[in-house]
C-alpha cells in the first residue's frame, strides 16, 4: 500500500491542490522581484544622472544584467515548477 | 561608551593664517599639491580633484575638489548578516526542514532565498556606492539615495561656513582612520553632516582653507 504525501493529505481534506497555489505564490514572488529589478536600473539611471563617474558604465551594466537575471528565473520558474 | 575626539575650528580662528599666503591661486595650487600626494582610494572613499566625474548641478568653471563617500569599513555589519543569510539554507538542509516539499519546490524555495540576499545586497551596496559627499571650490554638496525610491541633495556655498568640528571616537574609527565631519553654516540648512568619511581631519582641514580661499577670492575681486 502507497503512504499518502503531504499533498496528497492536504487535497483530500481540502480539496485544494497546495503545489499549484504554491506555484502561484512562487511566480507571484518572483515577479515582485523583476518590479524590483525594474526599479534598481531606473534608479541607477538616476543615480548616475545626478553623478557621473568612471564606475557609471558598470553600474549600469550590472543593472541591466541584473533585469535580465530576474526575467530568467521567472522562466526558469515557469518550467520547473 | 567610547571615547571620542572633538576637533573644532571656527572661521575668525583661521583668518589670521590669510597673511601667510599672497593670492588666491597660490592657495588653490598648494591645496591641490597636498591633496594630490594622497592619491584616492575606492574602499576609503576618498578621491581628489577626480578628473571623470560630472555632477548633475555643476557649472562649467566648477572644479571638484574632494569626493567623498562612506568608509567601506561600515559596510561590514551588513556584509555579516548577508553571509549569515547565505549560510542558513545549509543549516535548514542538514535538519531536513524542507524535507515535504517536492524536490522542484525545495529548489525554487532556496533559490527564492538566495534572491532575497541578492536584493538586500544590491539595496545596501548601492545605497552606500551613491551616498556621496561632494567638496568644490565654490560649495559643498551632499548627496544621499534613502533607500532606492528617495534622493534628497543638499548644498551650501564654502562661504556660508561658519563652523567645521571632526568627531573620531572608538577603536574602529580611530584605527582605519575615519569619523564625522560637522559642518555649520549660515545658511538655511544649518548643519551638514559628511557621515564616516575617510581622514576627517585632512577634509576639515580642507574646507578651512577653502574658506580661506574664498575670503581671499573676495578680496581679490575675483567672486564667480
Amino acid at each position: 500500500m502507497a503512504t499518502a504525501t503531504f499533498g496528497d493529505i492536504i487535497i483530500d481534506q481540502t480539496g485544494i491542490d497546495p503545489w499549484g497555489a504554491l506555484k502561484i505564490v512562487y511566480l507571484f514572488a518572483i515577479v515582485l522581484y523583476i518590479i524590483f529589478a525594474l526599479i534598481v536600473v531606473r534608479q541607477i539611471t538616476l543615480m548616475t544622472g545626478t553623478l557621473d563617474g568612471q564606475i557609471s558604465g558598470s553600474v549600469k551594466l550590472l543593472g541591466k544584467i541584473h533585469l535580465l537575471f530576474s526575467i530568467f528565473i521567472f522562466i526558469l520558474a515557469l518550467i520547473v515548477l | 561608551m567610547p571615547k571620542r575626539q572633538v576637533y573644532s575650528s571656527k572661521k575668525h580662528d583661521t583668518s589670521q593664517k590669510n597673511s601667510q599666503h599672497s593670492t588666491s591661486k597660490e592657495m588653490h595650487n598648494e591645496l591641490k599639491k597636498d591633496l594630490k600626494k594622497m592619491g584616492k582610494s575606492f574602499f576609503a572613499g576618498f578621491d581628489s580633484f577626480p578628473k571623470a566625474l560630472k555632477f548633475e548641478s555643476q557649472e562649467s568653471q566648477e572644479e571638484i575638489i574632494l569626493f567623498l563617500r562612506r568608509h567601506f569599513v561600515i559596510n561590514l555589519p551588513w556584509i555579516f548578516i548577508a553571509i549569515l543569510l547565505a549560510i542558513f539554507p545549509l543549516l535548514f538542509s542538514s535538519l531536513g526542514f524542507f524535507s515535504f516539499l517536492p524536490d522542484r519546490f525545495g529548489f525554487m524555495t532556496y533559490l527564492l532565498w538566495y534572491i532575497f540576499i541578492l536584493v538586500y545586497i544590491l539595496e545596501k551596496f548601492l545605497s552606500w556606492l551613491y551616498n556621496v559627499y561632494i567638496v568644490t571650490d565654490e560649495r559643498i554638496i551632499d548627496v544621499d539615495f534613502h533607500s532606492l525610491i528617495y534622493k534628497k541633495i543638499s548644498e551650501t556655498k564654502i562661504d556660508k561656513i561658519e563652523d567645521v568640528t571632526y568627531v573620531q571616537g572608538g577603536f574602529v574609527e580611530s584605527f582605519f582612520n575615519y569619523g564625522t565631519v560637522f559642518i555649520q553654516t549660515a545658511a538655511e540648512k544649518r548643519e551638514f553632516e559628511f557621515e564616516h568619511v575617510t581622514q576627517p581631519a585632512r577634509v576639515a582641514k580642507v574646507l578651512n582653507q577653502l574658506i580661506l580661499q574664498e575670503e581671499q577670492e573676495k578680496i581679490e575681486g575675483r567672486v564667480r
